[in-house]
């Protein structure tokens, strides 16, 4: 009884130790995701597919739809790992048509398909806009403690967005040069503020680990000359100082374990 | 008269020193924890353009005075460093790595853009990634995977967009900007009337007849002869054309119209809800205005409104 008591206790100790600790586990597919996806990909290719198409491509499209029809029928048997590779037969030809398919179609066409679909990454500034405004969301949240004034930033956007809605792609440019400007001003302040921040918490951390150092039994001496040399740290915030009491710490964290 | 048994408790007592040992070992790994970094939790968003967002969280040695985080590639934007209490950390990128001021911080958390993950080749586009954890992908609005290499953990519909849980390892993902979606075509708007619109609507079906019947009686006039002369040419009306003839026109919808008139005279409305950035309601208004303006028709394409200009102004319906 006695022994498994103490078993069960030092399980109970174990698992909190390594609870922090990340795990990796294979997490399992939900398999009627795969028939989703496949279908989709056969109705998108099935669109491309005119009868001017080669008979290479009606081929590959039929084995492809076979493959669907497998993987269908392999999730209604319960035999995950034939689902799993009918899948990637069925997307690898799907993807083989798709490229056949595109290789077809006259660079003129393709370019003006392209404008249609507005996938043409040098024009597609929505997108560019789109992704400053996360990161102003960002820096936004960043600062929200703090008086970083974000004005010109928003016009800029606003400004920004009129132009693309006029398609003044010059004016674009000129706002966006600006607004990447601001957005470096705003860094540069939040930086500064966030260094007085930092130094506070780095010596408040570094007492908090000679504390539990000193709470621990290590060296009286190499205790007091590492506070010797925080409170040098305190004065200078020298960076090779910094990494001396890492080391130093480090050691007294060994030699106490 | 209650006696308690007091013995077992002392031989219990006895076996402290495991107890002892295990609080040891559990106060000795509590430092070694954080002693290494891994990659908490990444999610990605693709735009349309190719371009990639990356957030990441990460935990780190608290420890270490840096950390060096290795990018997926070197053509970086907006890169953010964030360490704990939302401080912004100072970050140096030398091509594929950046190196963080992490000190004192057990965990950080990494934004930026990348052009790297995604490449074009005729209509496909590939997104590639060797990912160091599971990771969740948004892929584009209207997009369409044709290609897979990696089986996805899960899918989810996000704000009409596939949201892909992927596992850790190299993933290759094609796709294309779909002819079809992969969502119910937009509500019909005709649920949304009521007594405002039908009264708008009988107002402007008054003024309509009354158009007609002006416009009839000013076939007769020569020079209105030579308009109606230009305008069907077999082309969609020049916006200059549409905007005398249509004064009162806001703001917005010229844009729209320019817009339309630039990509050959027709767009689809998901297209300009991408290019004007507005939501799905607000742009559906804006081409029904234009609609009723007799300026545009709507067409049914592959389950998606294919907004056209007119070959010839009608009358305002």
């Amino acid at each position: 009884m006695k022994k498994v008591v103490s078993v069960g206790l030092l399980m109970l100790v174990a698992s909190m130790v390594f609870s922090g600790m990340p795990i990796s586990a294979d997490a399992q597919t939900d398999l009627s995701i795969l028939l989703k996806i496949a279908l989709q990909a056969k109705r998108e290719v099935k669109q491309q597919i005119s009868s001017d198409s080669s008979e290479e491509i009606k081929r590959l499209f039929e084995e492809a739809s076979n493959q669907v029809v497998l993987l269908e029928k392999s999730l209604e048997s319960d035999d995950p790992s034939s689902a799993k590779q009918h899948f990637l037969n069925a997307m690898k030809m799907f993807k083989r048509i798709t490229q056949m398919i595109s290789s077809d179609i006259p660079t003129q066409e393709l370019q003006s398909t392209d404008a249609a679909s507005s996938s043409t990454p040098q024009r597609d500034y929505s997108s560019v806009l789109e992704r400053i405004n996360k990161f102003i969301s960002t820096l936004k949240s960043i600062a929200r403690s703090q008086s970083v004034s974000f004005v010109e930033a928003d016009r800029l956007v606003a400004q920004a967005a009129q132009q693309i809605r006029k398609n003044d792609d010059r004016g674009l440019k000129t706002t966006l040069a600006e607004l990447k400007d601001a957005l470096d001003d705003i860094q540069k302040e939040l930086r500064k503020l966030a260094s007085q921040t930092t130094d506070d918490r780095t010596i408040k951390f570094f007492n908090n680990m000679l504390d539990r150092l000193e709470k621990r039994g290590a060296n009286q001496e190499s205790l007091s000359d590492a506070r010797a040399m925080l409170s040098d740290y305190e004065k200078t915030k020298s960076k090779e100082l910094k990494v001396e009491l890492i080391k130093i710490i480090r050691e007294l964290y060994k030699a106490t374990s | 008269m209650l006696f308690v048994r007091t013995e077992s408790i002392l031989q219990t007592m006895a076996k402290l020193p495991i107890l002892l040992a295990g609080f040891i070992i559990m106060a000795v790994a509590m430092p070694f924890q954080n002693s290494y970094s891994s990659t908490k939790t990444m999610d990605l968003i693709i735009y349309s353009d190719g371009s990639t967002h990356i957030s990441s969280e990460i935990g780190v040695d608290s420890l270490e005075v840096d950390f060096a985080l290795s990018l997926f590639g070197n053509e970086i934007d907006n890169f953010v460093a964030i360490g704990e209490n939302d401080v912004l950390l100072s970050a140096e990128i030398t091509n594929d790595v950046a190196t963080i001021g992490t000190f004192s911080s057990s965990t950080i958390s990494i934004n930026y853009d990348i052009h790297d993950l995604v490449s074009k080749e005729g209509r496909i586009w590939t997104f590639t990634l060797d990912a160091p954890a599971d990771y969740t992908l948004l892929m584009p609005e209207n997009s369409v995977i044709v290609g897979m290499s990696a089986l996805p953990l899960n899918m989810e519909i996000v704000d009409e967009k596939t949201r892909l849980v992927l596992p850790n390892g190299l993933s290759e993902i094609n796709y294309v900007f779909g002819t079809l979606t992969m969502f119910p075509p937009t509500p019909t708007p005709e649920n949304e009337f009521d007594s405002t619109l039908i009264v708008i609507g009988g107002a402007v079906a008054a003024a309509g007849a009354i158009g007609a019947v002006l416009l009839k009686r000013s076939q007769k006039k020569p020079e209105r002869i030579a308009t109606t002369t230009m305008i069907e040419t077999g082309k969609p009306i020049e916006p200059e054309t549409i905007f005398n003839l249509r004064p009162d026109l806001r703001e917005d919808d010229k844009e729209l119209i320019n817009f339309i008139f630039n990509n050959g005279g027709q767009a689809f409305e998901s297209e300009l809800r991408k290019k004007f950035l507005q939501p799905r309601t607000t742009m559906w208004r804006a081409v029904k205005r234009l609609e009723r303006q007799g300026i545009i028709e709507i067409e049914k394409k592959d389950m998606q409104n294919l907004v056209r200009i007119k070959k010839e102004l009608e009358d305002e319906q």
